[in-house]
């Protein structure tokens, strides 16, 4: 079955880091939805959960994972599934991602009986059919356990592995069609990783399967020199970028109105500078042909 | 080709072990060694970032270059082995009483037990306090057998070191020579807000004993033993009112 893999309105909405949550709790602003990293509500209770409860009064929530570590050739971790399907019974999100990415390394490496390091970094895979396969299985697993159509996002990349059977692009939309599962479309990732790597972006994006994106990702990069030239950092710490906004229209122009999101997560800036760039991504949604007008 | 168990692994000991192995891996464009240099270096930054929120006592005591030397030292010793940083750090105070570098300074064991449980009670479960009408119409025998429970945030912590005056201000002792001192704590949230309460050393033995599932009787005899002179009463009434017992699982 395809789609719709989220059913958060199709307007621009943040990702809601600390510094903001109490913000956002005492003065609402005028969005309709916010994202949030699931482990970071793995508690047992206290304040976290508390101020979760007063956010959803307010707003749709989207559940962004970061640890599930699809791409891990161990199949993901029992407990951690369990308390992601808690948080999901308990504050119905209505959008339920991850990565393409792997955090923790395989339980094989040093035999520890409670499975294998993590690296606490989304971390890049070989473009390989063996790769295609344990995303597609480990996908699988994770919307079995939650009961949930999931989406995940195309990786930012610094280094590319040798040997890949499929190119970039390729290897995400394989996996996307292979699991049957939604697609999380971060477009400043593409940037990243096409400066990054040396493929071209806008080609790369012209790949992607635009009827499994349920969600657009925008955020800041920055650049890091050294002596073999300049590569980009997805440090989410900046505004977002002319080329990455360009990128957007362009997926959008394919798409129609889609839930978009504007990350920052470091350096993170007074929240009406956060609302000033929600704001720009919700002018281009309202600019789209058939959008609805705004009454002036 | 190798498979992505040995492509992962090796990965993996580059990062923590600072091998050159995972180099291999990677497409040979000459820029390899700084490209897996930015991982290597989010896996650290990153977890460093973590255990400074963690244990923000212990880090002003060491110092930023010490600090970052000994969580560099954990996470080869000790990675997480968990989906999520949550729980990552309730091992270091262990660690650190096994670092030969920081055997001269044994008082920072409790310093980041210190941190460590008022990081844990700030997610720590909730629970319904018991008001003091909970206690009303018991008679002395029955309230002498009551079994209470803390609640699940309070941890009595004791100590041989002034762990709360160094707390309550950290800077002032970094980089000195700690004179032994005991110093009995209490941590608990019994509300939104983490306390860090410092106990007379009867008190401690109190809420010592009864968080040891002991009886109200058996941790009133611990206080009595511990200063027969304290003011039992008036203590224990004020943690009631303070919202810091739960009646005890059956």
């Amino acid at each position: 079955m395809k789609g719709p893999f989220t059913s958060l309105p199709p307007t621009a909405g943040f990702g809601l880091r600390h510094p903001h949550v109490l913000d956002i709790i005492d003065r609402p602003p005028a969005i309709d939805w916010v994202e949030v990293h699931t482990e970071n509500y793995m508690v047992a209770g206290g304040p976290r959960l508390r101020q979760l409860d007063a956010i959803r009064e307010s707003f749709a929530l989207s559940f962004h994972g970061v640890g599930l570590s699809l791409g891990s050739v161990d199949e993901p971790d029992r407990a951690h599934l369990k308390r992601i399907r808690d948080l999901v019974r308990r504050y119905r999100p209505a959008a339920l991602s991850d990565h393409i990415a792997w955090v923790r390394a395989p339980a094989a490496m040093d035999g520890n009986p409670s499975g294998g390091p993590s690296l606490n970094d989304l971390l890049p895979l070989p473009c390989t059919e063996e790769a295609v396969n344990i995303l597609a299985r480990n996908i699988a697993i994770f919307q079995d356990a939650t009961g949930c159509q999931v989406m995940v996002e195309n990786p930012s990349m610094y280094a590319a592995f040798a040997g890949a059977e499929l190119d970039h692009a390729a290897f995400v939309a394989e996996t996307v069609s292979r699991a049957g599962c939604g697609l999380l479309l971060d477009v400043n990732n593409i940037h990243v990783s096409a400066h990054n790597l040396g493929f071209d972006a806008a080609g790369y994006l012209a790949e992607m399967p635009f009827d499994a994106v349920g969600e657009i990702h925008l955020a800041g990069h920055a650049e890091r020199e050294d002596a073999a030239g300049t590569l980009l950092i997805d440090d989410h710490g900046s505004r977002v970028r002319d080329a990455v906004w360009d990128l957007y229209d362009q997926a959008i122009g394919v798409t129609g109105p889609v839930p978009t999101l504007v990350e920052w997560d470091t350096e993170i800036p007074a929240l009406d500078v956060l609302l000033a760039e929600v704001a720009t991504a919700q002018a281009r949604l309202d600019a789209l042909p058939g959008a609805p007008q705004v009454a002036s | 080709m190798t498979g992505l168990a040995d492509i992962q692994a090796r990965f993996a000991a580059g990062v923590f072990q600072g091998s050159d192995a995972p180099l291999a891996d990677l497409v040979d464009d000459g820029r390899q060694a700084a490209r897996f240099a930015v991982y290597r270096n989010n896996t650290h930054a990153s977890i460093l970032d973590v255990l400074a929120d963690a244990f923000p006592t212990l880090q002003t005591l060491l110092g930023d270059r010490l600090f970052t030397r000994l969580v560099t030292a954990f996470i080869r010793n000790a990675p997480s082995r968990a989906n999520h940083l949550l729980d990552y750090g309730a091992e270091l105070p262990g660690f650190i009483a096994l670092s030969e570098p920081l055997a001269d300074r044994p008082w920072l064991v409790d310093v980041a037990r210190l941190d460590w449980t008022r990081n844990a009670a700030y997610a720590a479960a909730d629970a319904t306090p018991l008001g003091p009408s909970a206690l009303q119409g018991l008679t002395p025998e029955a309230l002498m057998d009551l079994r209470l429970s803390l609640i699940p945030s309070a941890v009595p912590l004791a100590s041989g070191w002034p762990v709360h005056a160094i707390w309550m201000n950290a800077a002032a002792f970094a980089d000195e020579q700690i004179r032994p001192r005991d110093e009995h704590v209490l941590v608990a949230r019994p509300g939104m807000q983490v306390e860090t309460l410092l106990l007379h050393p009867a008190e401690h033995a109190l809420l010592a004993a009864l968080h040891g599932c002991g009886s109200l009787g058996e941790a009133a005899m611990a206080a009595q033993e511990a200063d027969p002179s304290f003011d039992l009463m008036t203590a224990f009434a004020g943690h009631l009112s303070g919202g810091l017992f739960t009646a005890s699982e059956p």
